[in-house]
């Protein structure tokens, strides 16, 4: 972890684009609710609204895993041969790299999210009974986007030019885990359908807790879901392996 | 500029037997594309199923993502390729390969040619235009339309000439890739009427309407019985001076370049 922190830091200006860039989405949707006057349209008003966005975007930075960049890059570039010659797992070193990113991205973008607290007077509303909640969800969440992420990345050992389906990954989370827009504006049926797929779970689930009405029920979804996305990133992973090849020194 | 075009397009032809070559990452890229498409349209139309905004009904708010669409996407498909290869030229070093060659160098570092599916995605703004304006009554539609096409241009090379700007950073600090997911982040900015900014702090609206202002400028031409002459004025003037100095910049921050190979 100490090798991927020293790593990042040797492009820190790299770092502030990074983060700037996950931030300009968010930014516009609190900028087109501030602006609208929605207290007369949108029931739960105009300042939940724009406190959605502003702890969305800050559990985005940790709980949207991009792991796929990195194995597309190892798998099209041949890294991946020297990482499978160590003696030690590479599902360890994915995931050492990712959560460091993780972190790292966290701490950065906090100045931000301050910012906009203090900018938009949102209310700060947190009670220690909940941090074990909090701190299950975020796991389960991250958790859930690694493995999916992880899955994704490994196509790259079949499909020439992945980015097309990272795409439809990318934006597939952001659109159905409620990032552009919160669930509450979707239709009541997609609302009803989305609960039981991953989606929810994946982004911004720490904030929307007990969205379904039942926390067992959503813990529930969410174990299953962790499950059958970790068995998928098991199986690609073993064909995988299979079908991997590489030369030369990399 | 006959040499210029022929290279553009020898680019394009090569992109295209490239895109064809994998067949299933073709069927994939457009995937990607339409699913960018798609993520759009669904941010931009659930949000005003559920808002009205005056003055933008559904045929308005059409045009005007049809407009956006053709801008971004006719920004991938020319600029994309070259400009994210611009970044990984600086940091390998490959990037004197470029100045060497006997064409100007900023156009062939921006010009690599763009996928097919970009150029899909411009059609399917081609047509969200065209269907708007079939059910939108507007006066002087050729002369308005001939307008608009000249106002999205220079707006194609202003967000060009921004991310060229940004990108140039590069030279002097390394490898800075997420610079152009910052510039094309900023298109969100540009799928909304810019009438939905106007009741913001004028400190950020100084920032914002001059990113809005290039698809919200070319609608305003084909939505608006008057034009908006003063302001068509003024934004060709700020364009030609801006797309200028960032030439004039670009040339200034090659001196920044090293070079170890």
């Amino acid at each position: 972890m100490a090798l991927n922190f020293n790593e990042l830091m040797s492009y820190r200006l790299r770092l502030v684009f990074m983060v700037i860039s996950q931030f300009i989405s968010p930014l516009v949707m609190i900028l087109v609710f501030t602006s609208l006057n929605l207290t007369s349209q949108y029931p739960t008003g105009q300042q939940n609204l724009i406190s959605y966005y502003i702890f969305t975007s800050l559990i985005y930075l940790f709980t949207n895993s991009n792991i796929d960049d990195y194995l597309v890059l190892l798998i099209q570039e041949g890294g991946l041969a020297t990482y499978l010659l160590k003696p030690m797992s590479f599902w360890q070193v994915a995931l050492t790299r990712d959560l460091s990113i993780r972190i790292f991205k966290l701490f950065l973008g906090l100045p931000l999210i301050i910012l906009a607290i203090f900018l938009t007077s949102t209310n700060l509303t947190f009670s220690l009974s909940n941090l074990p909640y909090l701190l299950f969800t975020l796991i389960i969440s991250y958790a859930l986007t690694f493995f999916f992420s992880f899955s994704v990345g490994l196509l790259a050992i079949w499909i020439e030019e992945i980015w097309g389906l990272q795409n439809l990954k990318n934006v597939s989370i952001i659109i159905l885990s409620g990032v552009v827009l919160p669930s509450q504006i979707f239709p009541a049926t997609l609302q009803n359908i989305l609960i039981y797929t991953p989606f929810p779970y994946l982004i911004n689930w720490s904030i929307r807790l007990g969205f379904t009405g039942s926390i067992t029920k959503e813990f529930l979804i969410a174990s299953i879901w962790t499950l059958i996305f970790y068995l998928i990133a098991r199986f690609t992973w073993t064909k995988c392996i299979k079908k991997y090849s590489a030369f030369g020194v990399s | 500029m006959k040499k210029y075009l022929r290279i553009f397009w020898l680019f394009v032809r090569t992109g295209l037997i490239k895109d064809l070559s994998f067949r299933f990452s073709f069927f994939t890229s457009i995937l990607g594309s339409f699913i960018y498409v798609v993520l759009h349209f669904f941010t931009v139309f659930v949000l005003f199923n559920k808002i009205k905004l005056p003055g933008w009904g559904k045929y308005e708010l059409l045009l005007l993502f049809g407009i956006f669409l053709i801008l971004i996407y006719s920004t991938f498909f020319i600029f994309w390729r070259g400009l994210i290869r611009m970044i990984r030229n600086i940091r390998d070093g490959k990037f004197d390969y470029y100045l060497i060659l006997p064409v100007d160098s900023q156009f062939i570092v921006s010009i690599m040619g763009g996928g097919v599916h970009n150029f899909i995605a411009i059609l399917a703004g081609i047509f969200c235009v065209g269907w708007a304006l079939l059910h939108l009554s507007i006066s002087f539609l050729f002369l308005k339309i001939i307008l608009a096409l000249f106002f999205l241009i220079l707006a194609l090379l202003d967000f060009y000439s921004f991310g060229l700007f940004l990108l140039c950073l590069n030279f002097k600090y390394g490898y800075l890739e997420e610079i152009l997911f910052v510039v094309f982040s900023l298109e969100d900015f540009m799928q909304f009427p810019l009438d939905i900014y106007k009741a913001l702090p004028s400190y950020i609206l100084f920032f914002i309407l001059p990113i809005s202002l290039l698809t919200s400028l070319p609608s305003s031409i084909l939505l608006n019985p008057q034009l908006p002459l003063v302001t068509m004025m003024s934004f060709t003037l700020i364009s030609c001076l801006f797309i200028y100095s960032i030439r004039r910049f670009y040339f200034h921050s090659l001196r920044s370049y090293s070079s170890g190979s």
